[in-house]
């Protein structure tokens, strides 16, 4: 006791070295990042569309330029930049949806003067994209998406006023289509929406079960329909009102439950468990939900069902009036709110799309103004411990 | 590392343990006329010392939040390291044993600032008409405070009133607290301005971005002079640190610094060049009258 008393001094100086050094980590370079993809030209506008990891060799984002031209961006696992491709001018409007296939990314975007669709494939070898596909007949594309056994090509058709939904196999061969009328004369609308001058339009495709759904004009609104996966024929829908009031993104849970989010006349509502109706009709702004008023009015939200540490959330991304990211964390399971992540500080950050990393954590791709004022590309990758920070 | 040091440190006290120092017991006071052991070859010292530093940081990696698509024109985004620019304060004490006639071992505990800074700047402009830009250049400055606990073996080189001495040996500091200044000024020709305007001043606290440790080795001269019982003296050391500052764990985690100022620390070493004025004493038996001035 004689001894251990004599030399507390010596005891508490080594506890005091030794826990004080606790919590502390080397950097390592692919488990978290952000970056700015910069370059030092004023006319340089990039608007990010959508990112997909390249298993373990990095990301490929998929980007707009200078209002709607259609620009390709590779990057490391660390985040650095490796080439980037800027199409040539005819290659117009790339749309969300963005494939990773036997090390080959694949994207849709348009052709400006026929206004047809094309199917284009970019490889690390040619450090550019070619034309894989044309699809003459699918015009005005607006929304891609990956379903079970192939894609769909959400598309406005200008000579039957109607929003056309295609269905492609797994060689992005056609399958049918499906036209869905439209009682007003929305092209002004959409080429605004297209070229970035006027309101950005919440266009989406998915499957939900056996059928599939996409939000886009129908009838005198934007509406979220639900068709038949075989056919296209129309099953149910969620009307909107113009385009003022409608789903801006839908995320399929299971059964008849949706995770939603929408908006109101400019104001902002999550609903992480929305059971509905997929053959009946529905009014938007009759879906209760929380509301939201830190998001940007009429705000643009992206949603998917990430893995966390082995337990599945429901992701929202949105952009917040300060101007910043914001990521919303809900179980599941309950839909009850997990946590929530801000991204951005001083300049201005947008949300724009995420993916889960292989390594568990979280890739969020956005639109930033460096110095408050240039439209620049963002990559920002959350490691699994800050992911499991706000999401479980 | 962390353990060796931390293993020396414990060595050294158990050497410097055995010897009281701060309460002498009364029992242990050698009787007048009696020598007892090596008293007169040996003598504790006791003092304040405090003094100036100027600090430099050394990158090991350097790390941007920017990522160019093409060749930057102007700063290129790579950090300006000013060296030894901005002073520090350190202000402690100094125990000494002075084991051999002018060879000692000193811990000299402190609490001590260093500061440093670097640059970058960056330019945007429009390609049509290139005197048409925005410059804008950050200024970082780094202030961290340590309680430190260098230990070094001194050895006189002279042995009158006047004594120059050599010293080398190494310091373990712990953190107290870390702050960033990050001052922007921006030359914005684009709107119309063609001098420096000042944009901002933000200031981060870091503590949780550098690591708690820090240690190193040290060198350096000096000397004393006696006076009267006392000796004052002046001495200039050089401190090599050995450990990465930045806490790797959290260099990405966004705050105002990586996605507001586009700061993100490079894993650094950081070197010192301190100076302390001191004064000591000597401890044992100073009114005995086998007190031998050393």
């Amino acid at each position: 006791m004689k001894y251990f008393a004599q030399h507390i001094p010596i005891i508490s100086l080594i506890a005091v070295l030794f826990f004080s050094c606790g919590n502390e980590e080397d950097y390592v370079p692919d488990s978290s990042f952000i970056k700015i993809y910069n370059d030092e030209l004023f006319e340089s506008a990039y608007i990010p569309m959508d990112i997909v990891q390249a298993g373990e060799t990095g990301y490929f984002i998929l980007s707009a330029f200078d209002s709607w031209n259609t620009y390709i961006l590779r990057v490391d696992e660390n985040g650095a930049f490796m080439w980037y491709y800027t199409l040539p001018e005819n290659y117009v409007n790339p749309i969300n949806g963005l494939y990773y296939l036997d090390s080959a990314f694949y994207f849709f975007c348009m052709d400006d003067i026929s206004l047809g669709t094309y199917l284009m494939k970019a490889t690390d070898q040619s450090m550019s994209a070619e034309v894989e596909r044309s699809f003459g007949n699918i015009i005005y594309p607006l929304a891609s998406s990956a379903i079970d056994d192939g894609y769909l090509i959400e598309s406005y058709n200008r000579e039957s006023y109607s929003t056309r939904l295609t269905k492609l196999n797994l060689d992005f061969g056609e399958i049918w289509n499906e036209e869905y009328s439209v009682e007003q004369d929305v092209e002004q609308a959409i080429i605004s929406h297209l070229t970035r001058i006027g309101n950005r339009l919440p266009f989406f495709t998915g499957q939900a079960g056996n059928g599939y759904f996409l939000n886009g004009y129908y009838n005198y609104s934007m509406s979220m329909l639900f068709v038949n996966a075989g056919n296209g024929a129309q099953t149910g829908v969620i009307n909107g009102f113009r385009a003022e009031s409608a789903i801006s993104s839908a995320l399929y849970i299971n059964g008849n439950t949706f995770a939603l989010s929408r908006f109101d006349q400019g104001e902002n509502f999550i609903i992480p468990k929305a059971d509905l109706n997929t053959t009946a009709t529905g009014i938007s702004s009759d879906l209760n939900g929380n509301e939201h008023p830190e998001m940007t009015p009429d705000a643009f939200v992206n949603s998917k069902i990430i893995n966390v540490n082995g337990k599945d959330a429901i992701l929202f991304a949105t952009s917040t009036k300060s101007g910043q990211i914001l990521l919303y964390a809900y179980d599941a399971l309950n839909g009850s709110l997990i946590g929530t992540h801000h991204l951005g500080r001083l300049n201005p950050y947008e949300a724009v799309s995420f993916v889960s990393t292989a390594d568990g954590g979280l890739a969020v791709l956005g639109n930033t103004f460096v110095n408050g004022r240039f439209s620049r590309i963002t990559l920002i990758k959350l490691s699994k411990k800050q992911l499991l920070a706000f999401a479980y | 590392m962390k353990l060796t040091i931390i293993g020396l440190i414990f060595f050294l006290m158990h050497l410097w343990m055995p010897y009281p120092t701060i309460a002498q017991p009364r029992k242990n006071n050698p009787k007048p006329g009696l020598k007892t052991g090596n008293t007169d070859t040996n003598q504790w010292w006791i003092g304040v010392r405090g003094g100036t530093n100027l600090s430099t940081a050394i990158p090991e990696t350097s790390y941007s939040v920017f990522s160019y698509l093409q060749p930057a024109t102007f700063g290129d985004d790579s950090k300006t390291y000013n060296s030894f620019n901005l002073p520090g304060l350190q202000f402690g004490f100094s125990i000494s044993w002075e084991f051999i006639k002018g060879l000692s071992v000193n811990l000299l505990p402190s609490f001590t600032s260093y500061r440093f800074e670097y640059e970058n700047s960056f330019r945007w402009y429009d390609a049509e008409n290139a005197s048409n830009q925005v410059l804008t250049y950050f200024t970082v400055e780094t202030r961290l405070q340590y309680v430190e606990l260098p230990l070094t073996v001194k050895y006189e080189l002279m042995h009158g009133p006047f004594k120059p001495y050599i010293q080398a040996g190494g310091y373990y500091g712990i953190l107290t607290d870390a702050i960033k200044n990050i001052n922007t000024t921006n030359i914005d020709e684009a709107s119309g301005s063609d001098s420096e305007i000042d944009v901002s001043e933000l200031s981060v606290g870091i503590e949780d971005r550098t690591k708690k440790a820090n240690y190193g080795i040290m060198g350096g001269i000096g000397f004393t002079q006696n006076l009267g019982n006392a000796r004052v003296g002046l001495e200039i050391n050089y401190q090599y640190g050995l450990q990465n500052l930045d806490n790797g764990g959290l260099k990405f985690n966004d705050s105002q610094l990586i996605t507001g100022a586009y700061d993100v620390s490079d894993d650094y070493l950081l070197n010192n060049l301190t100076v302390s004025m001191m004064v000591i004493i000597p401890l044992k038996f100073i009114t005995s009258k086998d007190y031998v001035p050393l």
